[in-house]
């Protein structure tokens, strides 16, 4: 038996009432309510007004959509528009859109072919550097990850987390962003160089696995010298899901087999890492939900 | 879904995008950009985007309020212990109804100036939560998941905005001799 309505409860499933947001039992009980107070009938009346009121006075005091964002927004939706979407993707702001109608194009045009000629340049040879596709989920060898209590010494995962924190908030916290390449394709080159090592880096493109490339910057942690990168989703819903990436240097000192991937701190919920090694390089990934890195963890580790 | 029908539906909901980017920002060209962020990332994100009942409207005003409180900061998204508290205080002082009458025999361009007035006026989380349902026609699970709160937290700040704009459109009724209660 549901429990009588007062005075303030009543104005509220009034209110719902008259939103329509009320399930069966609760309009009956609304219902009967209104049968005994005409005040109640009045308060629907005056509410489902107000909000006719409401729709009216601010779609009135709202502008049309100007002609040119229009045309903006669907020319983002034609085939032709990819190089224009990528190149505001890279850092650009729409405020230039306000510029002149061809001066997104031009400049995409002008980023597309400096984006060829820079990579026709520099690329490294096809062989030298394995690409990514879809992670195999059913044929990997990072199948679940291998727990490993004193992998990174002392306050050291704490102190990743709250840094990951810091750069996945804002990526200019992360300090010496300027010296690496924002862009995907040419990050590995960057890293190899930074960290003095030969030219068996993967692509570190996570985009497969659901996550785009925000910047990189030199980082003390986990230990040694290594280059900190930080990736944030790309699904805007996905709010506080970045991961970190940390690469490092090894000459033997980190106890990781190759061909395993290790949990650091599985009782840490808020900050899982996964550490793996590949070559003479050791990789600590860091974020919020284990299932999800350990897809990242795989996009990162190609199998042959 | 094909990517042409998942254009075809986000380009028709431009308008109200549009709309509510202007509600936010409160300036044209701050909100066409916005507008285009958010188509951006929405076109970005389309493999992950999957119809629901009401369609493609709340998944693009998500992103909208995302991007929108990102750039205007974590503070405005995220009151304090402190904020809501007094803000509950303030819920508390509606204990009195707010008054009841018939709007429809006011004079329309007078009450839309005031009402307009006393929307640009209201806090800006009950104003969110005002235009979402009463102009998008949002339900209120839907501005729940849209702004990220409780659904009773909706509630309770659609009573709170719809018992202001009404007290502050009482001495618009009164004026017309209209008995308010």
């Amino acid at each position: 038996m549901p429990e009588p309505m007062d005075d303030i409860e009543l104005r509220k499933y009034v209110e719902a009432f008259a939103d329509g947001e009320l399930d069966v039992e609760s309009n009956l009980r609304v219902l009967e309510r209104m049968a005994m107070s005409p005040d109640a009938t009045r308060r629907v009346v005056h509410q489902q007004e107000l909000r006719r009121m409401v729709d009216r006075a601010m779609r009135e005091q709202t502008p049309a959509v100007p002609a040119a964002l229009r045309a903006k927004i669907e020319a983002l939706t034609r085939p032709a528009a990819h190089a224009e979407r990528a190149a505001m993707r890279h850092g650009a702001s729409p405020i230039a859109g306000r510029i002149g109608r061809w001066a997104w194009p031009a400049a995409a045009a002008m980023i597309a072919l400096a984006a060829v000629g820079l990579w026709l340049a520099n690329r490294p040879p096809s062989e030298t550097r394995p690409r990514i596709a879809a992670p195999d989920k059913n044929n990997h060898p990072f199948a679940a990850p291998v727990f490993a209590a004193n992998l990174i010494a002392d306050d050291r995962p704490a102190r990743m987390g709250r840094k990951h924190d810091r750069c996945a908030e804002q990526i200019q916290n992360l300090r010496g962003i300027e010296q690496f390449t924002r862009e995907v394709e040419a990050i590995p080159r960057d890293v190899e160089n930074f960290l003095g090592i030969g030219g068996s880096m993967p692509v570190l493109d996570l985009s497969s696995v659901g996550y785009e490339f925000a910047g990189a910057g030199p980082c003390g942690l986990p230990g040694g010298k290594a280059v900190h990168l930080v990736y944030n989703p790309i699904d805007p819903a996905e709010q506080n899901a970045s991961v970190s990436l940390w690469i490092r240097a090894d000459a033997g000192e980190v106890q990781v087999e190759e061909g395993k991937v290790y949990a650091a701190n599985p009782n840490d919920a808020a900050h899982p890492i996964l550490v793996w090694r590949r070559g003479n390089v050791v990789y600590y990934l860091a974020g919020q939900a284990t299932s999800r890195m350990l897809d990242a963890a795989k996009a990162l580790y190609p199998v042959k | 879904m094909e990517t042409a029908e998942f254009h075809r539906l986000a380009l028709a909901e431009l308008e109200s995008v549009h709309r509510m980017a202007f509600h936010l920002c409160r300036n044209g060209d701050e909100a066409g950009d916005l507008v285009q962020e958010t188509f951006l990332r929405a076109l970005k994100a389309e493999p992950r985007f999957e119809l629901r009942e009401r369609g493609i409207r709340p998944w693009l005003f998500k992103i909208l309020h995302n991007i929108f409180y990102t750039k205007v900061g974590r503070d405005r998204r995220s009151p304090t212990l402190a904020d809501d508290l007094r803000h509950e205080s303030a819920a508390s002082e509606l204990d009195n109804p707010a008054p009841a009458w018939d709007l429809a025999s006011l004079d329309w361009e007078q009450v839309d100036d005031r009402l307009k007035r006393a929307i640009d006026e209201l806090d800006g989380r009950y104003r969110d939560v005002l235009l979402l349902w009463a102009i998008e026609g949002l339900k209120y699970r839907e501005v729940a998941d849209v702004l990220d709160v409780p659904l009773g937290t909706v509630m309770s700040r659609l009573y709170r905005a719809r018992s202001i704009l009404s007290e502050q459109l009482a001495s618009v009724a009164a004026e017309h001799g209209i008995k308010v209660e």
